[in-house]
């Protein structure tokens, strides 16, 4: 099978096993995404690409794990990963870098040329258009208010008058959705 | 040309490709030492590890003493009152003495963390693994040392006031960071730690060892938490970080999959990024993460630049605030656009509002893009809050030729 029609659950199997190219194209696959959704939260280029790396170098380390499981969906599973690196970002007041030294990566310089580059990518993606586009009214309004607005599952709940269980089920379903919509790489 | 991303994806690649291909091959040490030398010292570190674990009892060796400190009051402080070992032991995977941790309270208002092996009512450390001269003998982290058991201060292992924090160290059974050839160290003797100040809120952590998920309660009040595993890692030993937060929630770090907390008679979770997707708990109130602008409020008071002949910058300016503690500092700095960025030089002392403050910046000019360097004088009024959105005061700025 050619490594670009893969699923991402079956990059990330094969990473697993070793597959350094599989995990390479899950990477290629999701940065603009992520940068999509890093770009408009953090005040420049640079800190937007600390984070994915290290986001991506914490997916690596996940998937390299054995004892947890290859996830479901992978999209949900890399956009929450990420949020909760910009969440630890926010809270302490710089990117953390604990993934990528646990993997031994070399820090990565950046130039005027590169950055110009991510905020082509970031630009690429609009992530709240995306998401209209492409869910359910239900599905996108339940994402958008938990990835977007960044607000709780039971404050989304209460708006949309549905039990937590089932603002769950929507976010995973608009994320499901969202799978094959987004794999389209930069 | 590749650039950052094309690089980033390479790194990837060869890292998913060598942590998988590491398990079944011996490591490429960084520092070779002879194989017959690697091979007598490692059966040296097995037998006194089994020595140790069997004994359990160990004669005390000298003690680990502070760094020699510059005048005045640098960096995190000295150790003052309220400095005390935590009641909580974790044993070793191993056997011997257990490990501690003791929570130090210093002159200039920050809060430090040292773990180490515990010997009747002292923390310290283990004469192996190369530290010591492998003399086998106790030696206990003087109770003025602050940060971290060796000869730094270790402002990174300090919290503020308020603070909370998760953090976890890949270091050897001795308790010692930075030990010589420490790839010889063999696995047996390696240990993952998982630590922590959680704060008054947090009620217990959760983590799995030997297939098993356990949960434990934190000390009440402090939040305070200790996990002491085997290290089965290749890559990464010797190795120590984790989070800090301002909020009072932090996202759990090393062996320790969830936090519980208590808010507002509601327990909620918070759980490592690859165990969230999957969970289906209460999470805790996050921050909202809308991006703000930074604002740069300019003070244009005047900053002096002598520069000698061999390229040392003096850098004079006056202090419109004063600084009584570590939380809050003027840091000197120098862009320097075509390289990494921007060099920092804090001052690192208290100060009084009006005082003249004087900085030393050895080859200023070393980092140079052009004959022109641009000096300037930043306040932190909060280190809580610096980073990401905070409102930047420079003092004043100014720029030297060659």
């Amino acid at each position: 099978m050619n490594g670009s029609s893969r699923p991402d659950e079956v990059l990330l199997s094969a990473a697993r096993a070793g597959d350094g190219e599989a995990f390479g194209e899950f990477y290629k696959r999701r940065r603009a995404l992520l940068l999509g959704y890093l770009r408009p939260r953090v005040p420049d280029a640079e800190t937007a690409v600390d984070l994915m790396a290290e986001s991506f170098a914490a997916a690596l380390l996940a998937i390299r794990d054995p004892g947890r499981p290859i996830p479901e969906e992978p999209v949900a599973w890399l956009l929450t990963i990420t949020r909760n690196k910009l969440i630890d970002s926010i809270r302490r007041g710089r990117v953390e870098q604990a993934a990528r030294d646990r993997l031994a990566l070399d820090p990565l310089e950046i130039d005027d040329e590169d950055i110009l580059r991510i905020e082509d990518v970031a630009a690429s993606i609009d992530l709240a258009a995306s998401l209209e586009q492409l869910l359910g009214a239900d599905q996108h309004a339940a994402l958008r208010a938990r990835f977007l607005d960044e607000r709780d599952y039971s404050d989304i709940a209460r708006d949309l008058r549905c039990s937590e269980a089932v603002v769950r089920k929507r976010v995973s379903r608009a994320l499901h959705a969202l799978r094959a919509g987004l794999e389209t790489p930069e | 040309m590749s650039g950052f991303l094309e690089n980033l994806e390479r790194q990837l690649t060869e890292a998913a490709e060598s942590t998988t291909a590491s398990r079944g091959r011996p490591r490429s040490p960084r520092h070779r030492i002879p194989a017959s030398a690697a091979a007598a010292l490692l059966a040296l570190l097995v037998a006194s590890a089994v020595a140790l674990a069997v004994t359990g009892t160990f004669s005390t060796g000298s003690a680990v003493r502070p760094p020699r400190r510059q005048s005045g009051v640098p960096g995190a402080g000295i150790a003052g009152p309220g400095t005390h070992l935590l009641p909580m032991l974790a044993a070793d995977p191993s056997g011997g003495l257990p490990w501690g941790m003791r929570i130090v309270h210093t002159t200039r208002r920050l809060v430090c963390l040292q773990v180490g092996r515990i010997d009747g009512t002292r923390l310290g450390v283990l004469g192996q693994d190369g530290a010591f001269g492998d003399d086998h003998r106790f030696h206990p982290v003087a109770p003025d040392v602050v940060g971290y058991h060796r000869e730094t201060t270790e402002l990174g292992n300090c919290l503020q006031p308020g603070q909370t924090t998760s953090l976890e160290a890949r270091i050897p059974e001795s308790g010692v960071f930075g030990s010589p050839h420490s790839e010889a160290i063999p696995a047996t003797a390696r240990r993952w730690i998982s630590y922590g100040l959680l704060g008054p809120a947090a009620v217990s952590v959760t983590y799995r060892s030997a297939g098993k998920t356990r949960t434990i309660p934190v000390e009440p009040g402090s939040g305070a938490y200790l996990v002491v595993l085997p290290d089965l890692q290749k890559a990464g030993f010797e190795t120590g970080g984790g989070a800090s937060s301002a909020s009072g929630l932090v996202t759990p770090q090393g062996a320790i999959s969830s936090i519980t907390y208590r808010l507002n008679g509601r327990t909620c979770e918070e759980s490592t990024p690859a165990g969230e997707a999957a969970a289906a708990h209460a999470q805790c109130p996050h921050p909202l993460l809308s991006a703000r602008p930074r604002a740069t409020r300019r003070l244009g008071r005047p900053v002096r630049v002598r520069v000698s002949a061999a390229g040392t910058a003096i850098v004079t300016f006056t202090a419109p605030w004063a600084v009584s503690s570590a939380i809050s500092d003027y840091v000197v700095e120098v862009p320097s656009p075509c390289h990494e960025g921007t060099s920092g030089t804090p001052v690192e002392r208290d100060l009084r509002a009006g005082e003249v403050v004087h900085v030393t910046l050895p080859e200023v000019f070393a980092n140079a893009c052009g004959p022109t360097v641009q000096i300037r004088v930043v306040y932190e009024k909060d280190r809580n809050h610096f980073g990401l959105g905070q409102d930047e005061v420079i003092v004043g700025e100014t720029s030297i030729r060659r």
